[in-house]
């Protein structure tokens, strides 16, 4: 076991906090952004983590004392996101599955998207969980969480992901239908999650999984998916809401330069996959922005210790030199498999090439 | 006879490249009537077709969506087709089963692999996505398969592929199967240490892959 203790000269929150402002750090955060992990070390398994949100939060504040050198807090939330809030199927990772929980799809007809319903900000799918976590976190001093993921995020769970993919091309009235629809019930809720906890103590996180250039063409993501981010964002913004993480997953190389006249706040954190670049993606984003993520996940699960410190210290040495700052991340969440010396493997590299 | 048979095949690529469904069914009834061989509709009108396709997205032109209405476009013509084509005077480049591994429900990727096999003449089994382990296996005998397709994108269920190369050893029948492996995760290194014969990034390459490797399987 390191002991960072010996070396750091912030804690975990005042590195957190210098970060945000744009000041001095000792040395890089590293935000495991994990789940699966957590309910790993906890000693439950996947279904009982995402389906109580209570044994989800004591997760992760075990995972928290366990290690102590990461920034890391509580942390509840999946990626496929939208079938069930608009009145699908969930269905949970029990019995020990190496997954987050996921839905098939609701709808399969563009002429079905006028019959969708108007869910209820405060009880459709997972919101009343994702209530119960938040009043948790303020309770223990962290922010609520605002819906996450971005409208397309949640079309492409009620339809299908091919069928959007095809619908954009195909039947482009309906999918702007379908995201109208998702971005009303999105701001619904964040409307009432803001109105609960008070924007400043809300932080949001925004996961872009279908706007991947892996999948569509940036003229797409500006066409389909850019106009709803802009509005959920805006929204936040004009509510006061200033913690901000956005979630590039899988490579948005071709979608970067459109993401410059989105409302953000000052000093929002671009989370970034393992398949772009670390250090042209900062060079687009500015200074005005902090960097993270970018730990190939693959080498995190199947590599060994040595390749695992060498991909920690390639993304130190690049991130470091990032004038708005860097947060060391995997490229998505921590592979809930990943073996625990892996973790260490991180913690060296940290140790011996993160600090400033 | 000869300038109309290239004119229509011509025009039947042109169709799938360009994601017109009604089109590519239209000439596909059109080439029948003029006798054209069914199996010369299929290889040197749809499947080429696709093959321009998959440059296309090679190239950066085209992405998912556009490749996912070419495939539309290329079974409206098989539709046409399927009555006429012996089965058994068709004859495929090899069998494939091909799955995304238990623990991963991301299914993109595979579809498409699936799709360029069969514009390649494969004959494909999709085994679906989160396939237990065993499945491939007993599915790769079941089909008399040449090869093993396996994709993940979460970094837990690569797990899986090394697991399914092991069970194959343990069980003697390694070296009946080609395994080819890819997703987001995975990379040529992974591919090399866990024994895969084969790895590629994307869907076009795989399916230029599995032709390579179908040279030299049993």
């Amino acid at each position: 076991m390191i002991d960072f203790a010996a070396r750091d000269s912030m804690s975990v929150k005042e590195r957190s906090e210098a970060l945000i402002n744009g000041a001095p750090l000792d040395r890089v955060p590293f935000d495991p952004c994990a789940c699966g992990v957590a309910a790993r070390v906890y000693g439950i398994d996947r279904g009982k983590f995402y389906r109580n949100p209570e044994e989800a939060f004591a997760a992760g504040i075990q995972f928290m004392k366990a290690y102590p050198w990461m920034n890391t807090c509580p942390a509840y939330g999946w990626a496929d996101k939208g079938a069930w809030e608009f009145g699908g199927k969930i269905f949970w990772p029990d019995g020990d599955r190496f997954i987050a929980p996921f839905s098939e799809p609701l709808i399969t007809k563009p002429s079905d998207v006028g019959s969708l319903p108007d869910p209820d900000p405060e009880s459709a799918g997972m919101i009343p969980l994702v209530d119960r976590f938040n009043d948790l976190s303020r309770r223990h001093g962290f922010a609520a969480c605002l819906p996450g993921g971005t409208p397309t995020t949640f079309s492409a769970a009620i339809v299908g992901k091919v069928n959007l993919l095809k619908w954009l091309i195909r039947y482009p009235e309906a999918v702007h239908r379908l995201q109208r629809k998702v971005t009303d019930f999105m701001l619904r809720v964040a409307e009432k999650t803001i109105a609960k906890f008070g924007a400043l103590n809300c932080s949001m996180e925004c996961a872009t999984p279908m706007e991947s250039n892996q999948l569509i063409s940036p003229r797409m993501f500006v066409e389909f998916a850019k106009p709803y981010i802009r509005e959920i964002l805006g929204y936040y913004l004009s509510k006061g809401v200033r913690r901000a993480t956005v979630h590039l997953c899988g490579d948005h190389t071709a979608n970067l330069k459109h993401w410059v006249d989105i409302p953000l706040p000052p000093r929002t954190v671009f989370f970034i996959g393992q398949e772009m670049d670390l250090e042209k993606t900062g060079q687009l984003m500015g200074k005005g922005h902090i960097l993270a993520g970018n730990l190939d996940t693959g080498t995190l699960q199947n590599g060994n210790s040595r390749q695992v410190f060498d991909e920690a210290r390639r993304c130190l040495t690049i991130g470091k030199r990032h004038p708005g700052g860097f947060i060391l991340m995997p490229g998505c969440e921590l592979p809930p498999g990943i073996p625990l010396e892996n973790i260490e493997a991180v913690a060296q590299a940290l140790y011996e090439h993160g600090y400033y | 006879m000869k300038t109309t048979k290239r004119k229509i095949l011509k025009e039947l690529a042109n169709a799938v490249a360009m994601m017109d469904e009604a089109r590519s069914a239209d000439l596909a009834r059109e080439a029948l009537k003029a006798g054209i061989d069914p199996y010369e509709v299929l290889v040197d009108g749809l499947c080429k077709g696709m093959k321009l396709v998959g440059q296309r997205y090679e190239q950066g032109e085209y992405f998912v969506p556009e490749l996912l209405l070419c495939t539309d476009a290329m079974y409206a013509g098989i539709d046409v087709l399927r009555p006429h084509l012996n089965c058994e005077s068709v004859g495929t480049s090899g069998k494939a089963v091909i799955g995304v591994v238990r623990d991963d429900i991301h299914d993109i990727g595979k579809n498409l692999v699936t799709i360029m096999l069969e514009a390649f003449g494969f004959e494909v089994r999709d085994l679906g996505r989160d396939v237990p382990l065993r499945d491939f296996i007993t599915e790769a005998i079941k089909l008399d398969a040449h090869m093993i397709c396996m994709s993940v994108l979460m970094s837990t269920a690569m797990r899986g592929m090394e697991e399914i190369i092991r069970m194959l050893k343990a069980e003697g029948v390694r070296k009946n199967f080609k395994v080819l492996v890819g997703g987001g995760p995975v990379s040529q290194a992974f591919a090399t240490r866990i024994g895969a014969d084969g790895y590629a990034t994307n869907a076009v390459a795989a399916a230029r892959k599995a032709t390579q490797l179908r040279r030299t399987s049993r």
